[in-house]
């Protein structure tokens, strides 16, 4: 998995609102999917794979219930206090590394060891140290998220427009002030990359620690109606998480379009 | 913040710098320049031209010698501003907000910021990011940035190099007239002999490798009206650039070394 923001290369703008025609195309393919979903139901056989009309009642069923919006909070629960908690984490320490260079040196090549290294080799020790409950959770999520978010951060600030900053110098910036005006919006572009990975990592840390920690939230619900053949419960799960997957990445990509107006050629 | 008059405004004695690979820069370089002269460095890659502002500017500080600005040792942001090249506006921030970034002890900071970019022609763009300015505008907008700081001195790195060649006389008209009404030492770093005799009071040509003081040459054209085409300009023009040839020709790294017909 690619954790760090090419440099060089421009991060891709950010989305500007899709125009009429690419939400058209876009819910035509999805007409095309959900059509290929049919018919694999057609005939996939025995049950494995439900229509849409059966998983569109089991979604009401569950939600009338009530269990869908509790899996769902259980599960943004510990999602949300992850990545805020590696969000708060990695970027001063990514900062940090990328300003003080014996540090950034020397911490580096852990930081890559550690990124590189499965996390799930670690659950077994987290629910040793913390239990199965929501404080191993969210920190199988925090360390999935606060990864990317550190190399990402680090790799933004040595990226720093040398030639910015000894302007900043010549008009006798202080250190703090070229720290808040020139490398830190310098870095923002690397650093939104490292959100969005982390906030991707994040995502499938939280079911994989409802996996194997107290089965609860949505990742839980998959193990139960998975294991037993519930299949059309099953796909109402996959799907949310689908939707969550859509609605996390959206809210960064509209975060990211905010805070780079600048790159817009248009004034005003 | 006036000059005490203790003789120049700017004032180099001595001065070496070295690299970090230990590449001598500028080899015991002395250099006077009065209050509000103008004075051109010109000189053939190598010379060291933009490392004697960067001293000037007290962004390095020499390996030996000494440098007095205004009577007294260089500190970024005092004395002196800064015209670079390559514009270095900072691409999240607005013209205004780019203008008031350099000045951020004046109180009334906006109201000046304003009041330089009406003088370089960029009210209407003061809310536009540099990425829709053109080139010129970049550039008048760095001035103005430079300006804003209505510093004693100018310290200007080939100010003008990456503009079209309208553009970059227009931009050396518009130097001319903003000086005329705020006159300020300036220090103009330059390839361009034309330039050169255009805008300096005085000629310093500098040598390569290491930078040394060559020649120091007094330019006396009135700076209005075009002096193209007096026999003085043509005399200096063909003296400065027989000079800078032989530099050229003369020196192992430059790529036309060797290539001299005699």
């Amino acid at each position: 998995m690619q954790q760090v923001a090419r440099t060089g290369a421009r991060v891709a703008r950010p989305g500007r609102g899709a125009g009429p025609v690419i939400v058209l195309a876009r819910l035509g393919f999805l007409t095309l999917l959900i059509l290929l979903w049919w018919l694999a139901s057609r005939h996939g056989g025995r049950n494995i794979i439900p229509t849409p009309a059966a998983t569109a009642e089991a979604a009401l069923r569950l939600w009338s219930e009530g269990r869908l919006q509790t899996a769902l909070g259980d599960s943004l629960r510990v999602f949300v206090g992850g990545f805020v908690a590696a969000a708060l984490v990695g970027i001063p320490l990514g900062a940090l590394m990328g300003t003080v260079r014996i540090l950034g040196r020397t911490l580096d090549v852990f930081v890559y060891a550690l990124a590189a290294t499965p996390r799930v080799a670690f659950i077994p020790l987290i629910i040793l140290l913390l239990g199965l409950g929501v404080e191993a959770k969210t920190f199988i999520v925090f360390l999935g998220a606060v990864m990317p978010i550190i190399l990402n951060t680090y790799a933004g600030v040595l990226d720093a427009d040398e030639e910015l900053v000894e302007m900043a110098r010549s008009t006798g910036a202080s250190s703090w002030r070229i720290y808040g005006h020139v490398i830190l919006p310098g870095a923002l572009p690397f650093l939104v990359v490292g959100l969005r990975l982390g906030a991707t990592i994040g995502l499938i840390n939280t079911v994989v620690a409802e996996l194997y920690t107290a089965v609860r939230g949505l990742g839980g619900l998959l193990a139960i109606y998975g294991n037993t053949f519930r299949m059309a419960e099953y796909f109402v799960i996959v799907l949310t998480l689908a939707l969550v997957g859509v609605a996390v990445t959206e809210a960064l990509r509209l975060l990211e379009a905010r805070l780079a107006r600048w790159r817009a050629p248009a004034g005003n | 913040m006036k000059d005490m008059r203790a003789g120049a405004h700017l004032d180099l004695r001595e001065v070496s710098f070295r690299f970090g690979g230990g590449v001598t820069a500028l080899e015991r370089v002395s250099l006077h320049v009065s209050e509000g002269e103008f004075v051109v460095l010109l000189g053939p890659s190598g010379c060291g031209k933009t490392t004697l502002l960067r001293l000037m500017a007290g962004l390095v500080t020499p390996e030996s010698g000494r440098i007095m600005v205004a009577g007294r040792p260089p500190r970024p942001g005092r004395d002196a501003a800064m015209v670079f090249q390559s514009f270095r506006l900072l691409p999240w921030k607005t013209a205004l907000q780019n203008i008031t970034f350099a000045i951020p002890h004046v109180p009334d900071r906006e109201a000046r910021a304003r009041r330089y970019l009406e003088l370089v022609g960029l009210s209407r763009f003061a809310q536009s990011y540099p990425a829709a300015l053109s080139g010129g505008m970049k550039q008048r907008l760095a001035l103005a940035r430079a300006l804003a700081a209505e510093p004693s001195i100018l310290l200007m790195d080939e100010p003008f190099a990456s503009l079209d060649a309208q553009a970059r006389e227009l931009m050396q008209q518009e130097l001319v007239r903003l000086l005329q009404d705020r006159p300020a030492t300036v220090v103009f770093v330059t390839h361009s002999v034309d330039e050169a005799l255009l805008l300096a009071d005085r000629i310093v040509l500098l040598s390569p490798r290491p930078g040394r003081v060559a020649e120091e040459i007094p330019v006396s054209f009135a700076r209005h009206g075009d002096p193209r085409g007096h026999p003085e300009f043509l005399r200096l023009r063909q003296h400065l650039w027989a000079r800078l040839r032989k530099m050229v020709l003369t020196d192992p790294q430059s790529d036309f070394f060797g290539r001299g017909r005699g």
